[in-house]
């Protein structure tokens, strides 16, 4: 399946990201909020921290847990808001998912393709913004008193469940935009990073969910799990008469 | 012998409208076949429904003797949709190596080298396609439909939107296709000429009726009223004019100048108007029998049609 998949991977990837403006764009507004977000945790939280005569580590490890995820969450986020709209409506427009859709691909490859032509850059970005972070922030404020900070649980959280839930969210945002208007599939992009990124923050920051334990993974399973039953529910909506006449609205 | 596509009495309902109201016909190998119809006549839907976009609502529908769903059946067919399909940012190599990967094409660059060539876009191989006139986007869908060595091509209007010039390039560039590949195409267009020029067969689809189907050749010679044009050096005089009216087996229809317009009856032959005209002293400069054309055929059901 992979064989059939990887032509239309990488011409996706190829075709959204060839644009440089874009490139930019994404880069740029993910260099912003992530920057500014590691330099309010560093200045306000973590360098005040570093100051005390014995500073509190379940506290350092609180405030760079919560930076990495919510680095992680937003780089991600950023890449789906940014190359969902355009790329999928000028893709509708032009013919090329109706071209796809003739070929022997079948529909749910090039769902899955597609989904993921989405997903894999974003993937790399919040991945590597989060690690950049981590290692910076360490070096630069804790590693000159303490050792390198990292707890195996904000790792998994963050390296590993929030991309498991970008990924379904991927495959959500095609289904809808394929199935009818893209800016419906864009208003659900901008929900879900505008309700979900602040809410697992505000749980992890108030300590409501100990973003050091395993609960908080679970419950961020939990919202990967939600998309994928909505998927699961929603996916005889995925014919490719609804898709071909999508492109026609 | 199995046809290569086959659609029996089809129909489909879209949004509660019928656009298809039972439609047949069949496409036979070699077929160079010609789907006519004014625009929303169902021309686009019964491609899609041919391409496995659309289901049908009710009837049969098969390609190369497969249900089209088979991604088996996919792989035998090139086409071009009403949009062409390609990606702007990439260049025509790109385009053609992208589907030529989906389709498993074995040894891609000379395959690639070959069909560019075919449509004559060898020297912008290497530019974006975002760059390309509306002729050089067809000639590469074109290339594109044919990348795969498919049995049937399945194309929707692919001259529409292209200048006459590129429209000429592009039916030369068909024709290649048919004769040298030997595939079998179906062309959905509502240019006649471009129809009376590459096909052998039609349909001629309207309010998503099927009026006419056949042999081009077959159904103009059913139009043909056998109509005989005969011009003179100079016109006759009004005596004889009545004379010509009142034999009614020689079927005068009009005078125009030096021109006399003849639709003689079945029993009578050419020869015989030319030498009666002899005998009364008529100088014949020129003896042309009218053919019924395809804008007739087409112009004659729209007749019908609104009658």
């Amino acid at each position: 399946m992979m064989r059939n998949l990887t032509p239309t991977i990488t011409a996706s990837i190829r075709n959204n990201y060839r644009s440089k403006g874009a490139v930019i764009v994404l880069l740029s507004i993910a260099l912003m909020m992530v920057g500014g977000l590691a330099l309010v945790f560093c200045l306000l939280l973590i360098a005040p921290e570093m100051k005390k005569e014995l500073p509190d580590r379940n506290n350092l490890e609180l405030y760079l847990g919560v930076l990495v995820y919510a680095t992680c969450f937003i780089g991600i986020g950023i890449n789906l808001n940014v190359f969902t709209y355009m790329p999928l409506t000028r893709e509708k427009t032009r013919g090329n998912v109706e071209s796809l859709l003739v070929t022997p691909l079948s529909l749910k490859e090039i769902w899955l393709a597609k989904s993921l032509a989405l997903f894999l850059p974003g993937m790399v970005v919040g991945e590597v913004f989060a690690l950049i972070t981590l290692i910076v922030v360490n070096l630069i404020c804790i590693v000159p008193r303490l050792d390198f900070i990292i707890t195996p649980w904000v790792a998994i959280s963050s390296f590993l469940i929030v991309p498991v839930v970008y990924f379904f969210s991927s495959l959500l945002v095609y289904l809808i935009g394929l199935t009818t208007k893209t800016t419906t599939a864009n208003v659900y992009n901008i929900l879900f990073l505008n309700i979900f990124a602040p809410l697992m923050i505000s749980l992890a920051a108030h300590r409501i969910l100990d973003i050091q334990s395993w609960p908080f993974t679970a419950a961020n399973l939990a919202i990967a799990i939600a998309v994928g039953l909505i998927i699961f529910l929603f996916r005889s909506r995925l014919n490719k008469e609804k898709i071909v006449l999508s492109c026609k609205e | 012998m199995q046809p290569e596509i086959g659609i029996e009495n089809v129909k489909k309902i879209l949004g509660g409208r019928e656009i298809l109201k039972g439609i047949s016909f069949t496409v036979g190998k070699g077929d160079i076949f010609g789907y006519l119809g004014p625009n929303g006549a169902g021309k686009t839907t019964t491609i899609r429904i041919l391409l496995g976009l659309f289901q049908a609502s009710a009837g049969r529908v098969q390609v190369l003797g497969q249900d089209i769903n088979s991604s088996e059946t996919r792989q035998k067919i090139g086409f071009i949709l009403d949009a062409d399909g390609l990606y702007n940012n990439m260049t025509a190599v790109e385009n053609l190596e992208y589907y030529a990967c989906i389709y498993k094409v074995s040894n891609i660059q000379k395959r690639i080298d070959y069909v560019l060539a075919a449509v004559g876009l060898k020297e912008r191989a290497r530019d974006r396609v975002g760059t390309f006139s509306k002729g050089m986007r067809q000639r590469l869908a074109l290339a594109r439909s044919i990348m795969h060595d498919p049995d049937v091509l399945i194309l929707d209007e692919p001259t529409s939107g292209v200048d006459p010039s590129g429209q000429i390039e592009l039916r030369k560039i068909l024709l290649d296709v048919a004769h040298t590949e030997k595939k079998t195409i179906f062309l959905s267009s509502h240019n006649l000429d471009e129809v009376q020029r590459i096909c052998n067969r039609i349909a001629l689809i309207d309010r998503g009726e099927i009026k006419r189907y056949g042999e081009l050749e077959k159904l103009k010679k059913e139009m043909d009223r056998g109509e005989v044009v005969i011009k003179m050096a100079a016109p006759i005089s009004e005596s004889l004019l009545t004379e010509l009216k009142g034999l009614t087996h020689l079927g005068l229809q009009d005078q125009k100048g030096t021109v006399l317009i003849f639709s003689p009856s079945k029993d009578t032959a050419i020869s015989d108007i030319v030498s009666l005209l002899t005998e009364k002293g008529v100088k014949i400069e020129e003896v042309t029998k009218k053919e019924a054309s395809l804008e007739e055929l087409y112009s004659a059901i729209v007749r019908e049609v609104e009658q």
